[in-house]
């Protein structure tokens, strides 16, 4: 621990070096400083978070500064902290490395030394967000990483929106913050403490209705944050204004945030014991999960489409976390552990392949100077390097078999079709109904995903700039190419990331019964008690135990058994998955070319309908390719004329037509702008009081003078 | 709307075209005057007067001979208008012919049970294009014969083309050509698919599809009647070998231009 505890003040103490290097140094020198910096800072997080993972005992607190009213403030470092530490360094150092050639092109246009301050600053919070120990560090350290990541979000402020979302996106975070803050007084002051530590070892007593209110004020502070429904307007309209790196950050690390405090509040400080909370956690997942897939699918913005997307897949992790309180509250802790082991695993992927795909996104616009889809196309002969690890990113968030999504949205399934062990047709058919969504989400992203690579980087190039368009420089290049390998990684061996995963489970759940439900030792144990003789040994027939003398570890098969009530077993092997698809890839190139050999094979030009030239107008867009969806889910969609434009000559011979069709969000039509209104006519209400007259304003005053008198004498 | 369709079906029962007559014979007629034939030869003033009526040149006295093409006849009726006249319009003859004397095209027994037909209108009036759509409709049905219409040239075995094959069709009906998988059977429908019609003497209407595209089945008339069109697929198919083709024929001299 006390090497954890340096490391941390190593990664904190670099967080001020740099925000004071960033100051000091010469301007063209300020991105080095950033990406070493950051560097340090990842990898200083990456090795605490590792030492905190790998210790046995679960938690230790360090106190370090004692205040005269509250008490002492610590640290906290444990195992789900390190967790989150390790995804956080494998996040930001590839970040880091990323932003130290794309922050050039900001640099003709704005000045690099508050952008260094400020992200060094976001850093250091995230850090310390992580390893807190009380309320009051919690709490500054949240609103040091809200106040920077909006200020990081408006700072390309020459440009009109910037500034917009980076007030909307303070104005969403605060409320959700004095939101949780609420959460969290009711706990201090059930407990008596403000340290974690303290409230873990004497919670106190809670009625119901007192941990209902707890659970609302938390789950909708931590929310915002996460950007889950009704809250998240904000994340498509702040995360593709920020620059390339600061989106990456904010959607693959800083939404995680939230999801860390939900489970610090709903699942370490106060398990819930009411299975209703968990549906209604996993209500508002499958709803985040299945608008933000369909809003992604229709967006034209590459990085508005990410956003979506990543709204989406918070989602999946919520309804794992609300599968697995379900569990929590009935009993059934194994269950309960793999529910959130997949809520871990779901967020670490979505990490890593978030960032990878956001980073691509930067190059692209960094090289084209768009972010549209549409005027994208054909960037795979440009640029080969961005273009193969975005595919890889896609494949990976489509969730198809070799490559890290598929794990976790196959063990998310199964999971929730877990619930028939419950003996509760209710919470059976919530979970049915959410794994059918899960389903559903998965298939609307490997489209909204086909049509992103699709249109951005094959085809033919569809303006100037994306046929002009060069490769990136090498550093940027490694960075993709890092998290690229990260994908396949996790993909083909996640038996080995799953004990770490459930290492970082809470409490009340026993890691190692997790893992070995999971992953059977079939190859480090013959003979276990962890599954029936006979099933095992048909399990063996099939190749389960293929080099059981010769590999280490305990398997490479992942497993869901069933209990009794549903005696079905599922099972998959990424692992030799892998092996099977290339054996089959190159068995059908051999039988394609086996049954061709007598073809006379013909080349002609593409066919272009009989034009004598394809001009890339022509080709197919990405609004076209969304229209399918636009039209099966209108009645959510709700397309609204934005601009309808009419150039006439002389009034009547029309020439030109422009219309704009537009898609609305649904949280904005019942949602937000209801608020608006709501406060439009309270602020009208009000300026009635308004007439500009000196008499009624005198008025006013006597009458603010009496009542203040009033209260004076008889309070 | 409740549609009627069903119910119309069951009470009217098949409406769909025979193809066969009572015989036995393969029926290509329909409402169409049929082809012109030299009943008898007549005086070389009758001809040439006859001749000079003709706005197609489908009528040439050459060799002391009046001799009729008629893949360049329009039905125009001005040659039969006189009762004395020594030609006929009549349904006997044969409106379905190769252009290869040899067994060239037909396509290969893979195809016998089922091709896919791209069409492409060349310029046409509509009355050719009008003939070809009627083919998918219930009368006719051609989706009982196994022949289906395709929208794209990469996946078809027959190009079925209307129209004289214009200048600025030209282009595009080479693409469509070349856009196709081989084997590829080529079917000119209609007068001025095969001589280009009326428009032959101007300078962009096109004098036919010949010039453009290599043809490999010819379906004469103006238009043809949709049982001739379905004629010619079953020819190519291999599926029936009808009396109304022949093998041979002769080239129509050159046309004059004024």
């Amino acid at each position: 621990m006390t090497a954890a505890l340096i490391m941390l003040i190593i990664s904190l103490s670099s967080c001020v070096i740099t925000a004071i290097g960033a100051l000091l140094v010469r301007r063209s020198y300020i991105s080095h400083v950033l990406a070493v910096g950051g560097s340090i800072i990842s990898l200083c997080a990456l090795a605490a978070g590792w030492i905190m993972l790998a210790n046995p005992t679960l938690q230790h607190s360090v106190s370090y500064l004692t205040l005269p009213l509250a008490g002492h403030l610590s640290l906290r470092l444990n195992r789900l902290s390190g967790m989150f530490l390790i995804v956080f360094g494998l996040v930001c150092l590839p970040i880091s490395i990323f932003s130290l050639r794309y922050l050039e092109k900001m640099l003709k246009n704005y000045s690099l030394r508050f952008y260094g301050v400020w992200y060094s600053s976001l850093l250091f919070s995230i850090v310390l967000i992580l390893i807190a120990g009380d309320i009051i560090t919690f709490f500054t350290a949240w609103e040091l990483m809200s106040v920077t990541s909006a200020l990081l979000v408006a700072y390309e402020h020459k440009n009109d929106k910037g500034p917009a979302a980076g007030w909307l996106m303070l104005i969403t975070s605060e409320t959700g913050a004095l939101a949780f803050l609420g959460s969290f007084i009711l706990l201090a002051v059930n407990a008596h403490t403000l340290q974690f530590s303290g409230i873990l070892a004497h919670p106190g007593s809670f009625s119901p209705g007192l941990r209902a209110i707890i659970f609302v004020l938390s789950f909708f502070g931590f929310a915002t944050k996460t950007g889950l429904v009704p809250v998240n307007f904000w994340l498509p309209r702040a995360h593709p204004e920020a620059p390339g790196p600061i989106s990456a950050l904010l959607s693959a690390f800083i939404l995680n945030c939230g999801i860390y405090g939900i489970f610090l509040i709903n699942v370490v400080l106060l398990p819930v014991r009411s299975v209703w909370i968990g549906v209604a956690v996993m209500t508002i997942g499958t709803v985040t999960a299945i608008l933000g897939i369909l809003y992604a699918s229709i967006s034209d913005d590459i990085k508005t489409v990410l956003a979506h997307s990543s709204s989406e897949n918070m989602g999946l992790m919520t309804i794992a976390t609300g599968a697995g309180m379900i569990f929590l509250a009935s009993h059934a802790p194994v269950l309960a552990g793999i529910g959130f082991m997949v809520a871990i695993f779901q967020m670490t992927n979505h990490s890593i392949y978030k960032a990878l795909l956001f980073l691509c996104a930067a190059a692209v616009h960094r090289q084209t100077n768009t972010r549209s889809l549409d005027k994208l196309g054909g960037l795979i002969k440009a640029m080969p390097w961005t273009s193969g690890t975005f595919l890889i990113g896609a494949l990976s968030i489509s969730a198809l078999p070799p490559f890290s999504g598929f794990t976790s949205e196959w063990l998310l399934i199964q999971t929730l079709l877990q619930a028939t062990t419950l003996h509760s047709t209710a919470l059976e058919l919530a979970c049915a109904i959410a794994a059918v969504f899960v389903g559903l989400t998965a298939a609307l992203s490997i489209t909204c995903f086909v049509r992103v690579f699709s249109m951005g980087f094959l085809g033919h190039p569809r303006t100037q700039t994306a046929k002009n368009a060069k490769e990136i420089p090498h550093s940027m290049r490694y960075s993709l190419g890092l998290l690229a390998m990260l994908c396949i990684g996790i993909g083909i061996l996640p038996t080995i990331c799953i004990p770490i995963f459930s290492r970082a489970l809470s409490p009340g759940v026993n890691s190692v019964a997790v893992s070995n439900s999971l992953i059977p030792p079939f190859f480090s144990q013959i003979g276990h008690s962890f599954l029936n003789p006979n099933f095992q040994r048909s399990f063996l027939n099939i190749g389960a135990g293929i080099g059981q003398h010769t590999l280490p570890g305990s398997s490479m098969v992942i497993l869901h058994q069933g209990g009794t009530a549903n005696p079905v077993t599922f099972a998959t092997s990424p692992f030799y998955g892998v092996f099977v698809l290339i054996l089959l890839l190159l068995l059908t190139r051999l039988a394609v070319k086996i049954i061709t050999r007598n073809r006379t094979k013909l080349t002609v030009p593409a066919w272009t309908g009989g034009m004598r030239k394809l001009l890339p107008e022509m080709t197919y867009t990405s609004t076209a390719f969304a229209k399918p969806v636009n039209v099966i889910f209108q009645s959510v969609i709700h397309n609204r004329t934005v601009i309808e434009e009419r150039d006439a000559v002389h009034e009547h011979f029309r020439s030109v037509i422009h219309r704009h069709v537009k898609e609305s969000h649904i949280i904005d039509r019942y949602f937000l702008e209801p608020i608006g209104k709501i406060v439009v006519s309270i602020a009208n209400t009000i300026a009635k009081l308004h007439t500009g007259r000196i008499k009624h304003y005198s008025t006013l005053v006597l009458f603010t003078f009496v009542t203040t008198l009033i209260i004076a004498i008889f309070v | 709307m409740t549609n009627t369709w069903i119910l119309r079906g069951i009470i009217h029962r098949k409406k769909t075209e025979k193809r066969y007559d009572s015989d036995g014979l393969v029926l290509t007629k329909g409402i169409t005057l049929g082809l012109p034939f030299v009943k008898k030869q007549v005086s070389s003033e009758n001809a040439i007067q006859l001749v000079s009526i003709c706005p197609t040149q489908a009528l040439v006295y050459e060799n002391n001979k009046l001799n009729v093409y008629p893949e360049r006849c329009i039905r125009c009726d001005r040659c039969v208008e006189d009762n004395l006249s020594p030609i006929v319009m009549t349904n006997d003859q044969p409106s379905v012919r190769w252009s290869n004397p040899d067994n060239s095209v037909l396509l290969p027994h893979q195809f016998r049970r089922s091709i896919h037909i791209r069409i492409v209108d060349a310029g046409d009036c509509g009355g050719c294009y009008n003939e070809v759509r009627q083919l998918n409709n219930p009368f006719y049905n051609m989706h009982r014969f196994g022949f289906f219409i395709t929208p794209t040239p990469r996946n078809a075995d027959v190009l079925m083309v209307v129209g004289s094959g214009t200048r600025q069709m030209q282009y595009a009906l080479q693409a469509t050509y070349e856009a196709m998988p081989t084997p590829k059977i080529v079917i000119a429908v209609g007068t001025c698919a095969l001589s280009g019609n009326m428009w032959s003497k101007s300078l962009t209407g096109g004098t036919g599809i010949k010039n453009v595209i290599p043809v490999d089945v010819e379906v004469m008339g103006s238009p043809p009647t949709p049982l001739t069109i379905i004629q010619s697929l079953f020819s190519i198919t291999g599926r029936q070998m009808p009396a109304s083709i022949i093998s041979s024929k002769t080239e129509p001299p050159e046309m004059k231009r004024d």
